[in-house]
């Protein structure tokens, strides 16, 4: 199928869709979205509408650009999302990028956890000292792109 | 919205399982402990506050290039 997105036409198929039922904090409305790559933007991805194509947030795998990022998810938590094995867990997170890109931050209080195989989202948020919601990540994006990453579009497809 | 009205030392419990006490109360600060299931997600306010705020300003994100900043 064709959807619209920011970056223009794209190609997806009805199993890369991801549902958030409860929409994401700011975006409640909006319920289907699809994790795009956009051209000189990696390891940054794109959780983008299929709704509204002017919607898309940057997201990072953060586990693979911060060396010491640990977060709890609560059994309920993985409930909500129907997670039946841990090997089906995508986790992102939201970056905001300004003008000047090296000021580019992170929410690392708010993770959007994503079931994978069967494609049903959730951004939940812990409240933590370690956890900053504005987490510089700049450098640590830089140095990420020195070394090799996994393709979260690629975890993200559903068997 | 239910309203009451506490002292330091005294508590409120919600559904047998959830108790809140107030611990210390200075100035306009006031300490609070929660007593709740473990899978129970507590949180202030203003991180969801923040996390809409945040949210929002990231869509607003400038096309980049990431490959050709140094």
């Amino acid at each position: 199928m064709i959807v619209e997105t920011r970056f223009g036409t794209s190609e997806t198929s009805e199993n890369k869709i991801i549902d958030f039922p409860s929409g994401i904090p700011g975006f409640e409305e909006l319920h289907k979205f699809i994790i795009i790559e956009a051209e000189n933007t990696k390891p940054i991805y794109w959780l983008q509408s299929i709704e509204n194509k002017h919607i898309a947030l940057p997201v990072i795998v953060s586990f693979e650009i911060i060396n010491d990022y640990n977060i709890n998810i609560r059994e309920n938590e993985l409930e909500d999302i129907r997670l039946e094995s841990k090997d089906d867990l995508l986790i992102l997170n939201v970056v905001v990028i300004p003008e000047d890109a090296r000021k580019m931050t992170v929410n690392l209080a708010a993770p959007v956890v994503i079931n994978a195989k069967r494609g049903i989202g959730k951004q939940i948020i812990i409240d933590a000292a370690e956890l900053p919601l504005r987490y510089p990540v700049y450098e640590a994006i830089r140095n990420s792109l020195k070394g090799g990453e996994k393709d979260a579009c690629t975890l993200a497809e559903k068997g | 919205m239910l309203v009451l009205s506490r002292k330091k030392g005294e508590g409120i419990t919600l559904d047998q399982n959830i108790t809140i006490n107030i611990l210390s109360i200075e100035g306009d600060r006031v300490r609070i402990g929660i007593t709740a299931p473990v899978d129970m997600r507590i949180y202030r306010n203003e991180l969801l506050e923040e996390t809409i705020h945040t949210n929002r300003e990231a869509v607003n994100a400038p096309l980049l290039n990431l490959s050709a900043l140094d």
